[in-house]
């Protein structure tokens, strides 16, 4: 038999001598020749298309190189910011030795946190307003939160020009990393504050045309200046969740605010009927053993779509509740981002919305005068109230203005961006008619004696917490109807009826805003 | 003031890595010989001067004079490696060796940077494994009967995984090395070079289905030690290699379907089966559900990549630290983080570059087990690249594999080394090859010219004279046939009979090759054999004619006839298949021939409109 791992050359003289060999005695040659050309060398792969498989597998592997590079690509156009700000990330601690961490600003130039270095070089980061802005700014000790949390990255890098670097440099004094400019008003926010007084609760103030958030402001504080010393006992209260911001992350049921919604759903349900509405109030309807009073047991008698709207008439929008379709008004809802994240560059918690198909009368009588088992947060409110302002079209709300470097040349500037048209002109336009209305003649009249003027909705929302029961109140409006300016939500905890608590509040903030920027 | 020349330097980087990444893709369409060679010089300069920047950053993070040592050790390292395979080797591709120096010069910076310890350590082996490298393609050329050892390949293989699965010590959940007299060796890494000879040879010769179930019974039995090894890396890039070589050989897409789909059931089968499976890929799908855990590294790549941005944060500037294993298995998100994403992008172009130039040859390779390792190689290394890189950014589930060169690892590096080199010795050989069958072709298309046109003397002492003009037109004509490399192989052989067929730029694949020698070939020389031209010999293998009897002169020919076989020819005509070629002409192919045709098909005659003499 034939070695392997000959040359081609004697391999070629075996061949001949096996076959010789073989001729006389075997009727297998033909079998030994295709055996013995196998063992020789292969035939040379020649001809037309014969690199038509290498083809194949050079594109694929290509197409695989130009995907990573595609990801690669997407990861830092698109998430890069997420996960420089990622809470879990430490990367950007590595830089405290060679940055000063930057300072915050707010959009009326005033100093919200910025850090103090001593003679020695010890470094304090100093809120100038203390408590005012605590959640929303929030702290950069005992972990992080707030815009020193989201903004953690852009604070300790710096842009400065490389002529201010090499001074700096040649000083040997670390550089002074980048400040933000955020949109939030001092001068609104103390308002707000002062406003809200001694209630728990929210506020959130943005503009409806640029998602510009200018007031953000949480009940119970703290003070930032402090947290190393009070971190223990903010950590250790369970009651009051001092450091949640009740703003974004606070869940409260939306009482009668949430009624644009469900106006909005009756309006869309049933296009031919909304204008020819009719419901005689007596101040109660029962269905099924479930009960639904008008506030304060008032009877509001006689009344049309837009005159339930303003006095807010339980019973009416219980009725409408009944001859909901649930399913509509559930995907109405989730359009309007309940059970959805919203589109906020801010960490938050989801609104809830649950009503199904097969859900009873009294679910849909207590969801549509929201009750039940929704809930919102006051930035989701904002939000919403917004996007009524603003023509049906949802911007996306921001925080930072833009970044600038410590000496201030602008490092990078947000635009404000639209997050999508949620309803038409015509919805917006009655919506705001009918807010108007409640301002005109309905729960909020007390908005109606100054120089702007107002669209809003109260609320009084109800909740049961360790079997106590009692009433959030609720405002949600914005001010120069025509042309909205100012979007404003408040809660106030366990505040009571909606327009003696919150209007004031909120008329209080409108009218700084006017004092500031003028008509 | 440092910190400025970080920042500039940063900047300087990437461009001189994105002008180097650029050239490796022009190369392609450089058609001059001479402006190619200019080519590679710059790309050889401009490595220079990044690893210079690049050093000059690490000395001032550093700043110990060692440092300086150690740079120049490393400048002295890899022109020695230019200089050594340039002149050892004047037919490699040089592409391919800029490219391995280039990858190596990117890793001894990242390493340096990451651990001055391991950095000199990885040097002393990148050291030695040049020199194996480059003994090499010696091997290739020389010792032929590698083709046919394939069941001692399977044997060595299987057995040295199966050794490590039994008997290796467990890292970090996986087992994958031995530690032989202090120095730590991963036999995975060189097992693929052996499983990819392995493959090539059972696919090579014979093709047949049984084969073809053997072939993938062997493979499979090298992926499920592997996954049983824990090392699912290489379980990966095993099976798409197979995958890759089995489509190659087979010319079958059905086969591949068929993998694709069974290799699907067994990954399902696996992440059920294995919890080590299953930790990775779901610390894929969510690596911040679990970030203690299984996340951790995950996360910790994906910070640096986002941390480093598009310009990087500069040498020294980041924490790449952080990163478990980032020496190893995440090199690419170290190199990301500091040196930025536009840099890195460029670094999976030079890869890439890499990957086509081995296909690249494997297309101008005509020995079939020659092609299929070649392309087989470059499988393993496109696939090992994807997972490191991929893993590294969540592009797919997290495996852990080196960065070809680039990591640290001396197995890793060291195999990797011999994978250029072996392709580099196919690249030669193949050059070789075409020298040697040009000058058979030639003479064989002679003869059955003339044979067939009233007796073989009369006719070549007539048309021909190869001490004179005919050499040179003869040659010219060949020339052009080097230009398209993928074209009908007969062709070549026609060249004297008609000319302007091979001006037909029929081939894609001819086109875009770099022939380093067409330049040489179009001038009318070949090689160093210049001379032998000039003065009228064929070949630049002048003592292979002589062999054959063939030495250009006149006389051998009227003595003895055409080949260095007399007898043979006297008696029975051309080739030692005596009787083949007495009952039906030629070749095995009797129909044909009588027909006229020389070739395997008439298609591919009509095709390039030959219409010689044979019809």
């Amino acid at each position: 038999m034939q070695k392997r791992g000959t040359s081609s050359n004697t391999t070629d003289t075996m061949d001949r001598t096996d076959e010789t060999e073989k001729a006389p005695s075997g009727k297998k040659i033909p079998l030994r020749v295709k055996e013995v050309y196998f063992e020789q060398e292969p035939e040379p792969v020649t001809g037309k298309g014969r690199n038509t498989e290498l083809g194949i597998v050079t594109y694929t592997f290509v197409f695989l190189f130009l995907l990573m590079i595609g990801y690669l690509s997407y990861l830092n156009i698109f998430k890069a910011e997420e996960l420089n700000s990622s809470s879990y990330n430490t990367k950007q601690d590595a830089n405290i030795d060679k940055y000063i961490r930057g300072s915050i600003l707010s959009s009326d130039a005033s100093v919200l946190a910025k850090t103090e270095v001593s003679e020695s070089g010890e470094e304090t980061r100093v809120y100038p307003y203390a408590n005012v802005f605590s959640h929303v700014i929030g702290y950069s000790s005992n972990g992080k939160s707030g815009l020193e949390a989201s903004c953690n990255s852009d604070l300790l890098s710096c842009h400065a020009s490389v002529l201010t670097q090499l001074k700096d440099g040649s000083k040997n004094e670390k550089m002074r990393g980048d400040s933000v400019v955020v949109t939030l008003n001092a001068a609104l926010q103390n308002a707000a504050y002062e406003a809200l007084g001694s209630y728990n609760g929210a506020v959130v103030a943005l503009e409806p045309d640029t998602g510009r958030i200018l007031v953000m402001v949480s009940k119970p504080d703290f003070d930032p200046n402090a947290i190393a010393q009070i971190w223990e006992s903010l950590i250790t209260d369970n009651s009051s969740s001092v450091l949640l911001n009740r703003a974004t992350q606070g869940l409260y049921p939306p009482g009668s605010t949430f009624k644009i919604l469900t106006t909005l759903a009756y309006m869309r349900q049933k296009p031919g009927e909304f204008h020819n509405f009719q419901y005689d109030c007596t101040s109660k309807i029962t269905v099924d053993n479930v009960t639904i009073n008008c506030n304060n047991s008032k009877v509001h008698g006689s009344e049309d779509l837009k005159s339930a709207f303003a006095h807010s008439c339980n019973t009416a929008f219980a009725s409408i509740g009944m001859d909901l379709d649930n399913a509509d008004f559930r995907s109405l809802c989730e359009e309007f981002l309940f059970n959805r994240t919203l589109p906020a560059p801010m960490q938050h918690s989801t609104s809830q919305f649950n009503l199904d198909a097969n859900d009873s009368y009294g679910d849909q009588m207590t969801t549509a005068i929201g009750q039940g088992e929704t809930l919102v947060t006051p930035l989701h409110m904002a939000l919403l109230t917004a996007t009524v302002a603003n023509g049906g079209i949802m911007m996306r709300p921001y925080f930072v203005d833009r970044i600038e470097t410590y000496d201030g040349d602008t490092v990078s500037k947000t635009s404000p961006s639209k997050y999508k048209r949620l309803m038409t002109t015509e919805e917006a336009r009655l919506l705001t008619e009918y807010m108007q209305e409640t301002v005109k003649d309905g729960t909020a009249t007390s908005l109606g004696w100054y120089n702007f003027s107002v669209a809003g909705k109260t609320g009084s929302a109800e909740y049961v917490s360790n079997g106590v029961e009692g009433t959030h109140s609720w405002f949600v409006g914005f001010s120069n109807v025509e042309n909205p300016d100012l979007v404003v939500a408040v809660i106030a905890e366990n505040g009571g009826t909606g327009s003696e608590t919150e209007v004031p509040i909120a008329a209080k903030i409108f009218e700084t805003y006017y004092n500031i920027f003028g008509y | 003031m440092t910190n400025l020349i970080i920042q500039v330097s940063k900047y300087l980087i990437i461009i001189l890595m994105a002008l180097y990444t650029f050239q490796s893709y022009t190369v392609f369409h450089k058609k001059d010989d001479e402006a190619r060679e200019y080519l590679f010089m710059r790309q050889n300069m401009l490595m220079f001067m990044m690893h210079f920047v690049a050093f000059m950053v690490l000395f001032l993070n550093i700043s110990e004079t060692t440092v300086l040592l150690f740079y120049g050790a490393q400048v002295i390292y890899l022109a020695a490696v230019l200089v050594l395979f340039k002149n050892l080797y004047p037919l490699a591709s040089r592409l391919l060796i800029n490219n391995m120096c280039m990858l190596l010069c990117v890793g001894f910076i990242m390493i340096t940077r990451l651990s001055y310890d391991q950095s000199i350590k990885q040097f002393k082996i990148a050291v030695f494994a040049t020199i194996v490298a480059l003994l090499i393609p010696v091997i290739i050329r020389k010792l032929r009967f590698i083709t046919k050892m394939y069941w001692l390949y399977t044997l060595v293989g299987i057995g040295l995984l199966a050794l490590v699965a039994i008997a290796a010590r467990s890292t970090y959940g996986a087992k994958l090395s031995f530690t032989i007299g202090g120095i730590s060796i991963q036999p995975s890494e060189f097992v693929k070079i052996i499983y990819v000879f392995a493959i090539a040879g059972l696919l090579t010769h014979a093709r047949d289905f049984r084969r073809i179930v053997i072939a993938t019974g062997l493979a499979a039995l090298h992926v499920l030690i592997l996954v049983i090894s824990k090392d699912l890396g290489s379980a990966l890039i095993f099976f798409i290699t197979y995958l890759v070589m089995l489509f190659v050989s087979t010319k079958n897409p059905f086969y591949v379907l068929a993998g694709i789909l069974s290799g699907s059931v067994a990954a399902v089968g696996a992440y059920f089966l294995f919890n080590h499976v299953r930790v990775r890929v779901e610390a894929w799908q969510d690596p911040f559900k679990d970030y203690q855990g299984g996340g951790y590294q995950i996360c910790q790549s994906l910070f640096a990549i986002s941390a480093g941005g598009w310009f990087g944060t500069g040498l020294g500037q980041g924490s790449p630290g952080a990163i478990p294993f980032v020496e190893q298995d995440m090199m690419f998100s170290a190199i990301s983080e500091e040196l930025g994403s536009i840099f890195s992008i460029c670094l999976i172009l030079v890869c890439m570059s890499c990957f086509i130039m081995f296909v690249n040859i494997s297309m101008q390779l005509t020995n079939r087990f020659y092609r299929l390792v070649a392309v087989g190689l470059g499988s393993t290394y496109a696939a090992q690249v994807f997972l490191t890189v991929g893993g590294g950014i969540k592009l797919i589930p997290l495996t852990g594999v080196t960065f070809p060169l680039v990591s640290y690892g001396g197995s890793s590096v060291l195999s990797t080394l011999i994978m250029f080199s072996i392709v580099q010795g196919l690249y030669m050989l193949q050059r070789d090859e075409e020298v040697k069958s040009e000058q058979k072709r030639l003479l064989q298309e002679q003869q059955l010219y003339h044979q067939q046109n009233g007796g073989y003397y009369s006719a070549y002492g007539e048309n021909v004279s190869y001490t004179g003009e005919y050499a040179e037109t003869e040659y010219e004509a060949q020339n052009v046939s080097y230009d398209r490399y993928g074209g009908n192989n007969y062709g070549r052989a026609q060249g004297p009979y008609r000319q302007n067929q091979y001006e037909d730029p029929q081939s894609a694949y001819g086109r875009q090759n770099p022939g380093r020698k067409q330049k040489a070939y179009e001038d009318g020389r070949y090689g160093r054999a210049e001379n032998a031209y000039a003065d009228g010999g064929y070949g630049g293998r002048r003592d292979a004619f002589q062999r054959e009897g063939y030495t250009g002169t006149q006389n051998t020919y009227a003595d003895s006839g055409y080949t260095g076989r007399p007898k043979a020819y006297e008696d029975d005509g051309y080739t030692g298949r005596t009787k083949a070629f007495q009952d039906n002409g030629y070749t095995g192919k009797p129909e044909a021939f009588q027909e006229g045709g020389y070739a395997e098909t008439w298609d591919e005659f009509e095709y390039d409109g030959y219409d010689g003499p044979y019809r």
